[in-house]
């Protein structure tokens, strides 16, 4: 390829709405070889569609150094929110109030968390231990009366001490309340759902909204509950526990449904072409180190992943 | 042939604002020694930004520096917050996800860069833009979030990219 020439002139509006096109184009999934060379022959076309096209060249760099978490975070609306409210909070003088009103990031404000790929065992100040998966947050309240955890985000392993006060333990989410009876047991909280899968004793459970309809979750069953009500209960996955090993094992598991779950794991996003959505993985896969994982499915499977940034993946049928 | 401080009637303008400026700047953060370093600030962009029309035409020339220096000052607090957000950030990452201090470096010019683009849009587009760059979410999630049509979101994603590719250096 030959090189730029160098820009004497800014390039205007219209070459400049044509290189955003282009960009937001290029986003959608990578270009044809036709669409490619369209690309090169616009970039040809004078010195300052060259131009224009450095400046994109050069936005993409920049949004493709941030992690999605962290970026997020720090430029997005949370930080923004709190920018706005102190501001309001420095002129009414009530800045004390506010750090709890408008707590930036819940999660990270949470009593026990964890990043993206990260696991944790917590020991509890009763003798029951709290194991942390992935991306998780937990707020811990233990009073005269209950010890209640409250699960904001991710998924947790709860295996409970018989406490000497005799206190409930429960454990709090969005969707309704769960109680343990003398046990062990996951809890995970989905986008729609909060998954409860006990292991060992019972857990009782109540959603929210129907807190008359509690059902109770023996050793070896699983359930999945909303708002308003729970499913009946189901044998326990056998992925279930998994992660407590680090390990996520796949048995036939359609691949979008395998990169779903390895994508709690790491950071950034993955995508799966619906042309190999379905293709079956089987394994034992260590999720120490996500990406290694995917390097052995490019090497293993007729599959590869084009990335388009650091973060944003799309995995494809080979060749 | 290069401007000179008595072409323009700088030095006189600047010598009779100077101290009120301090004063105003004074007023609105905790330190003299940084307001009189944000005056500076604010006569410079004075000084590179207006060559074409005299300093004697501005009807209300405190007004108008006060109008600069409040800019500066937001323009000050936005980074100091972007700063401050990064550094608590980067305090949660867990062990396994150190990175190194010219990665630090580099990350945080990076999101200054990217917070400067954007500073200007309105919050829905920026939000959108943020989104699908960063989080890679289709223009459909992003509606159905924001509750709004896809066109809509793909409007923005237009207006925050050309807008972009304008400010970008």
């Amino acid at each position: 390829m030959a090189p730029y020439p160098t820009p004497i002139e800014r390039p205007d509006g219209a070459v400049l709405r044509e290189a955003a096109e282009w960009l937001l184009r290029m986003q959608e999934g990578p270009l044809s070889p036709e669409e490619q060379q369209a690309l090169d022959s616009w970039r040809a076309r004078s010195a300052l569609h060259a131009a224009a096209w450095q400046r994109a060249e050069k936005l993409q760099r920049a949004l493709s150094g941030i992690p999605p978490k962290l970026g997020m975070h720090v430029l997005g609306d949370d930080r923004r929110m709190v920018l706005k409210a102190l501001s309001v909070a420095l002129a009414s003088g009530s800045v004390a109030t506010l750090s709890w009103q408008f707590l930036p990031w819940e999660g990270w404000l949470a009593d026990h968390r964890t990043a993206v790929g990260e696991r944790r065992t917590v020991a509890l100040a009763d003798g029951s231990t709290l194991h942390l998966n992935t991306d998780s947050a937990v707020d811990v309240r233990f009073d005269t009366r209950e010890r209640r955890l409250l699960l904001q985000r991710g998924e947790i392993h709860v295996e409970t001490a018989p406490d000497s006060s005799h206190r409930p333990l429960v454990v709090d989410v969005e969707h309704g309340r769960m109680r343990a009876l003398g046990t062990r047991f996951t809890v995970r909280r989905d986008a729609q759902t909060t998954y409860l899968g006990v292991s060992e004793g019972a857990v009782e459970v109540r959603p929210a909204d129907a807190p008359g309809h509690a059902l109770i979750i023996e050793s070896g069953s699983e359930t999945f509950f909303g708002h308003d009500r729970a499913s009946p209960p189901r044998p326990l996955d056998d992925n279930a526990l998994a992660w407590l090993e680090g390990t996520l094992y796949a048995d036939h598991m359609p691949l979008r449904q395998f990169i779903d779950l390895l994508s709690r794991y790491r950071s950034g996003v993955l995508r799966c072409d619906p042309a190999v959505a379905d293709m079956a993985i089987s394994g034992a896969f260590q999720l120490d180190d996500p990406d290694r994982i995917l390097d052995s499915l490019q090497r293993t499977r007729p599959l590869r992943i084009v990335w388009r940034t650091r973060y944003w993946g799309l995995i494809q049928a080979a060749g | 042939m290069q401007k000179t401080a008595d072409d323009t009637g700088f030095t006189s303008f600047y010598l009779d604002h100077q101290p009120w400026l301090i004063g105003w700047l004074a007023r609105r953060m905790n330190s003299r020694i940084d307001a009189a370093d944000l005056a500076q600030d604010t006569f410079v962009s004075v000084w590179t930004t207006t060559p074409s029309h005299p300093l004697e035409r501005i009807v209300e020339p405190r007004a108008y520096l006060a109008t600069i220096a409040r800019r500066i000052l937001i323009n000050l607090r936005r980074r100091q917050s972007l700063e401050k957000a990064y550094v608590e950030a980067l305090a949660h990452l867990p062990e396994a996800f150190a990175i190194s201090p010219e990665e630090r470096t580099v990350l945080l010019q990076t999101l200054q860069q990217i917070d400067d683009l954007l500073a200007r849009l309105p919050g829905r587009v920026r939000e959108a833009f943020l989104l699908s760059q960063l989080e890679g979410l289709t223009y459909a999630d992003i509606a159905a979030r924001f509750g709004s049509s896809e066109r809509t979101i793909k409007r923005y994603m237009a207006q925050a990219m050309i807008h972009c590719l304008e400010h970008i250096d």
